[in-house]
């Protein structure tokens, strides 16, 4: 083996790698892992394998599409109770089950495109590995601070990034901005980070400008956006946080900042809306368990606010205090 | 529907409890989002095993206080709210 790189609660061993996918500048370029010490071994019921691609899975039939809006992307064969996963001439045949995931990568691709193909390839076999067996994602942005954990969810361009950034800038920890992995080992449902890139609209990125260590380019698949590294990140993606706090901020808040409580029933379906598509080989239910877990172990609560209220500096802070519980 | 016929909930109807009586049932297929009050709740369980209108019925006697003749009216109406959204089939 390799490469063995650690993740929150598991390790992931890249297996004779070396030649086809050359190593990247950041570990695993922007997922929410670390390579592990020299002399430090993942225990091998945590650990998973890549290994070389052998062919296509037989009798591809009966998928269930698994990424909602990429349905051609990521496909799970009940039968074969595997993944097949493709991203241009790239493939990973993926098992949860055994552990493995069988890979054809072209390095020729990964160095043509854009640094974001290869991450975001990573990232979504790292996805594949959890589907089914120990996690699964959610989108949001995840923070603590003295032990308090808040969990951020948003529609697009209603100012989440913006609103996380603005806890960074007052002592928060930002665990991660954008996907998140739930995992429900007891009877409260525990989060870590998953993606350690932020994306930036530009005038986010002028705004937060002090905050960031690296710029790395265009990396989200619509490109409007620029990934970026933060300072002071460390391993914080890789802790797990117990979320004490939901928030759902709506798109189009006004002048003035204004927040009502959230049923456990308004709740849910707002957060099945950040979570992929749930029937992946027989584990909805317990997804679907562990998010209602979630939100039943958490205060719930809509919070609306315009854009200009959330950039000024020390707003996001003085919303969560107007909640108490601080 | 005939009460002599049974009832089972369709698989990829999941269930999750959402306290206070509470229950949120999610048809996958649809992605469609109900929830349950208590008396739903037990109708449900029994649903999931497969069970006929008289079992319910029976299920519903011994957990509230109601007499046969209301808990087979609640139960014949609510699962002929649930065979309309799909969320059950026959057996």
């Amino acid at each position: 083996m390799n490469r063995v790189w650690r993740f929150p609660f598991f390790f992931l061993g890249f297996q004779d790698l070396e030649e086809v996918l050359p190593p990247l500048e950041e570990p695993l370029g922007g997922l929410c892992c670390l390579p592990l010490e020299e002399g430090e071994e993942g225990k091998p019921e945590e650990t998973f394998l890549c290994l070389p691609w052998e062919g296509p899975p037989p009798g591809e039939k009966g998928f269930l599409p698994v990424f909602a809006k990429e349905p051609d992307r990521l496909r799970f064969s009940p039968e074969e109770k595997a993944f097949t996963l493709t991203l241009g001439p790239n493939r990973a045949l993926v098992s949860p089950a055994r552990g493995e995931a069988r890979l054809h990568l072209e390095p020729r691709d990964f160095q043509e495109q854009s640094p974001w193909r290869k991450r975001r390839f990573l990232t979504d076999l790292i996805l594949c590995f959890l589907a089914d067996r120990i996690a699964f994602s959610l989108h949001g942005s995840l923070l603590s601070r003295d032990g308090l954990g808040v969990f951020l969810a948003a529609p697009r361009s209603s100012g989440k990034t913006t609103f996380a950034l603005s806890l960074l800038e007052e002592g928060w920890t930002l665990h991660s901005d954008d996907y998140c992995l739930v995992r429900s080992p007891g009877r409260s449902p525990l989060v870590s980070g998953l993606r350690r890139v932020v994306h930036l609209a530009p005038d986010t990125a002028k705004r937060f400008e002090h905050l960031v260590e690296k710029r790395l380019g265009i990396t989200n698949l619509s490109g409007e956006k620029e990934g970026v590294f933060l300072k002071s990140r460390g391993e914080a993606c890789l802790q797990e946080v117990q979320p004490r706090i939901l928030l759902f901020l709506e798109k189009g808040g006004g002048e003035k900042s204004t927040w009502e409580p959230v049923l456990v029933r308004d709740a849910l379906p707002l957060l099945l809306e950040q979570t992929l598509a749930l029937d992946t080989g027989g584990m909805g239910e317990a997804r679907f368990q562990a998010l209602a877990a979630l939100a039943r172990g958490a205060r719930l609560v809509r919070i609306r606010a315009g854009r200009e209220i959330l950039e000024r500096r020390g707003a996001a802070q003085a919303i969560l205090e107007e909640l108490g519980n601080l | 529907m005939m009460a002599e016929e049974a009832y089972k909930a369709r698989e990829d109807v999941v269930m999750a409890e959402l306290g206070d009586g509470e229950t949120a049932l999610l048809d996958q297929a649809s992605m469609r989002y109900f929830t349950l009050n208590e008396t739903g709740r037990v109708i449900w369980d029994r649903l999931r095993e497969g069970a006929s209108l008289q079992e319910i019925v029976k299920a519903l006697v011994e957990a509230f206080e109601v007499t046969p003749q209301e808990a087979g009216e609640s139960a014949r109406e609510f699962l002929e709210e649930l065979f309309m959204e799909g969320l059950v089939r026959k057996v």
